[in-house]
């Protein structure tokens, strides 16, 4: 999904509007990655249309009919006038940083589960949040599947500092099962 | 001998990066659509691609050799040279 918005952003920026349509198991990345091209906040509200995951065991039948549902979406965001959904406002949290870095990077970590990997943030102190990228039963034989443990570190520095502003670094180490 | 050199800063980038105009309607323009080689990308694509060619889009199509590393220069420069893009993967 990643690469898939910096296609788009690449586009985006010699003049051709680009709409992606991907699953919403995505979702959490689409954000985290938003947020580390620094993107408008409301890009992935106009720019994403998405379809229910999973798509892959599906008729041909029934993916042409979730596309023909959602083509006026498609052309709406061609065209920049599909609006951004009301989004729910964000809880306050209030807690510690590393509790909210937690709640932050939730859905994230969510996606990594689906790949088999686990992303665990185990303190938060000077302004470093360290953690743990937990590499398991990946569903990709080569890895790639999984972004690399500094790229991710990235992300979710994007993702967290808006809500810790305290926060100068992410250290992430990975462990577990060797990729590919 | 060859060398490779690895740039550190992977892609990352610093400022907000511009958004294309948004055309005023889709007649008349060239739709780039990039798969990604996903299983049935090239389904939910090609059925868009037909609904918008209805709208008077043509589309010209691409496809990415690998889903999770950026298209190669080559398609990125074709898409390039449409108007508008769709471009997504199944899952």
């Amino acid at each position: 999904m990643s690469c898939c918005m910096r296609d788009a952003v690449e586009l985006e920026a010699s003049g051709k509007p680009t709409t992606i349509v991907v699953n919403d198991v995505f979702t959490p990345i689409a954000h985290a990655t938003a947020a580390l091209l620094a993107l408008p906040a409301d890009y992935v509200e106009r720019n994403i249309v998405w379809l229910p995951h999973p798509t892959s065991n599906l008729s041909r039948a029934a993916v042409t009919a979730l596309v023909d549902e959602r083509i006026g979406l498609i052309r709406d965001a061609l065209l920049g006038r599909l609006a951004p959904a009301a989004t729910a406002a964000t809880s306050g949290a209030g807690g510690d940083a590393l509790a909210l870095a937690r709640d932050t990077v939730a859905g994230l970590a969510g996606s990594l589960r689906a790949d088999g990997a686990e992303l665990v943030l185990l303190d938060f102190g000077d302004g470093v949040l360290a953690g743990e990228l937990r590499i398991g039963d990946l569903t990709c034989d080569d890895g790639s599947c999984i972004m690399p443990a500094d790229s991710l570190a990235k992300m979710i520095e994007a993702l967290v500092r808006p809500k810790v502003p305290a926060l100068r670094e992410v250290r992430l180490r990975e462990t577990g099962n060797a990729r590919g | 001998m060859t060398f490779l050199v690895h740039d550190p800063r992977g892609g990352t980038v610093a400022v907000a990066p511009p958004l294309a105009r948004r055309p005023g309607s889709l007649a008349g323009l060239t739709l780039g659509v990039l798969d990604n080689g996903k299983e049935q990308a090239d389904v939910i694509l090609g059925r868009a691609a037909d609904l918008l060619a209805r709208e008077g889009v043509t589309p010209v199509f691409a496809r990415k050799p690998s889903f999770s590393r950026v298209a190669p220069r080559e398609v990125l420069e074709q898409l390039k040279a449409c108007d508008i893009v769709i471009t997504g993967l199944g899952g």
